[in-house]
This record gives structure tokens, sequence and C-alpha cells, in this order.
């Protein structure tokens, strides 16, 4: 899933500085599950937006809404069956860039914000923690290195590991850091597949990288093309 | 803790707000953390957002007073 981090309160509170009628966009999809922009944490800002201008003497109409996904226009569409949004003065959405970029694309008239910082593609390891572990780099080579991606988690994104920093299967740039062909190694052990450590993997295609990267599914080809 | 931090971000000072673990029958401790956070109140002063919004209002002083 995307994983977002809320931008610092004092920034957030500059961004609508002025706003009279605010409507803070929640997303019920991934920045839900961490914990960033879900509906809880919309309850959460606005009373904090409440109580911040409350405290300086001001007053604004702050409302809340929370929609399943803010990277769907059927969604985002639902927005105008619960509130007009022309009677507010900018969206404060907490989605991560992508849902902030389509509701300002759906609502382009109107002033749409963002209350996240977007971070990166990751798995929640426990409680209130998560880590990245793709980098969407359009050539994945997971099926050589027994599921772990050297490219997110090695420090160097080397293809063919380990360097020769690694010690005691920690890295040289932050020796509490697993080395990531330690943990490659160790996998393609445990799965019968440590031959695949003797091949060595070609440069990467660069090129399929492109961005922004756009697919067309197979199914729907004909409709866009 | 978390809740804490909302309040410090926002300017109302985190201190007004703590937790303590307490048994149900220890109310030595109850006590005890009754007179942290009233010692804490006094020495924060009134709840700025209230004197700002309800007793401003009401044209009356800060609950506190």
């Amino acid at each position: 899933m995307i994983v977002a981090k809320r931008k610092p309160f004092s920034e957030i509170k500059e961004s609508v500085s002025g706003s009279k009628n605010i409507l803070i966009l929640g997303c019920g999809t991934c920045v839900a599950v961490c914990l960033a922009g879900g509906e809880k944490e919309v309850g959460i800002l606005a009373s904090q937006l409440k109580m911040a201008l409350a405290l300086e003497d001001l007053r604004a109409n702050i409302d809340e809404l929370t929609i399943e996904r803010q990277c769907d226009r059927e969604f985002i569409q639902e927005i105008n069956n619960k509130v007009n949004v022309d009677d507010y003065d900018l969206i404060l959405s907490t989605a991560c860039g992508a849902g902030v970029q389509l509701v300002s694309d759906v609502f382009d008239h109107k002033v749409v914000l963002p209350a996240l910082n977007t971070t990166f593609i990751g798995v929640a390891e426990g409680p209130g923690v998560w880590t990245e572990r793709c980098r969407s780099c359009s050539d994945c080579i997971l099926a050589e290195t027994g599921g772990i991606c050297p490219v997110t988690i090695c420090a160097k994104g080397l293809l063919n590991g380990p360097c020769g920093g690694a010690r005691h299967g920690k890295c040289e740039i932050d020796p509490e850091r697993d080395c990531a062909w330690t943990l490659i190694y160790n996998r393609l052990n445990k799965i019968g597949r440590l031959d695949r450590m003797q091949r060595i993997l070609p440069p990467k295609k660069y090129s399929a990288d492109q961005y922004p990267a756009r697919i067309v599914h197979e199914a729907y080809r004909r409709r866009y093309e | 803790m978390y809740t804490k931090t909302l309040l410090d971000e926002i300017g109302l000072g985190g201190g007004r707000l703590d937790m303590f673990y307490i048994g149900a029958s220890d109310a030595v401790l109850f006590t005890l953390a009754v007179e942290i956070m009233t010692a804490r109140a006094k020495e924060l002063g009134p709840n700025p957002l209230r004197c700002n919004t309800e007793a401003k209002k009401e044209g009356k002083p800060g609950y506190h007073k």
C-alpha cells in the first residue's frame, strides 16, 4: 500500500489560513490503514484546526468527509451526493499525492490542498510501523532475489551483491540496517534456490521506468487507442 | 502520548493532559494523580481555548478564575 505521513500541523494551518469554509476530505484506503488520512485522522485534524483557530480568536466552518478512495473518479463523484463543494473555499485532502491530484482534476474550479506527504509503497511490519518494500521500478526482479527487493532495501540498490561493505549481515551505511543481499542469500538458501546467487543480473530496464507512467489494460485497449 | 503531541502542535499545551495507570483499589495513587494534575492546572493557568471562546462570548472570565 501507499504509505504517507501527515504534514506538520503548522504547515497545514498556514496553507488554510484565511479560509472560512473548509472541507477536510479523507481517503478510506491506503492512508487510512497507515493512520495518516482516514476518517479518524480527518476528525483529529478538524478538531486541531478548530481549536487552533479558536485560540487565535478566529472562526471557520470545517466539515469532514471521508470517501472510499480518492484515486478513483467514481468515488470522487460520490462527494456531490453528500456535500456541495461550492460551499467551501478549499478542500484539504488527506489522500496520497495521486488522490489529491484526481480530486483537483474533478473539482478543477476549487483549491485542493494536500495534508499529507506521500512517502513510499510499503508493508505494515507491526502496529504503527511501516517499511518501504517497492520502488515501483516497472522491471521486477523479485523472482531472482527470493522475494526481497535489493533495489529498495539495499542502500546502494545493487542488483548483484553483497558489496564489500557488509559486516555480520549489516549494512556499512547503517550498522542497524540489515544487508539486503545477506537477507536475499538467507532466503534463497531457505527455499532451495541458492543457485540464483550465482547468476549475474543484467542492468535493469530503466527505460521501462518512465514517468508519468500509463497502463491501459488489454481488455480496454480499443476504448482508449 | 500521541494526544499530548496534538495539543502541543496547536499551542494548547500537552501538559494539560496525562494518563495514569491506577488499580481500581489504589486510592492513594489516585489521590496523588489528582494532586499532580491540580498543581499542573494551576501552574498552566486558565485554558486559553475556553477563555477565548465560551467565556469571552458570555462576557465571563476563564473558568479557572
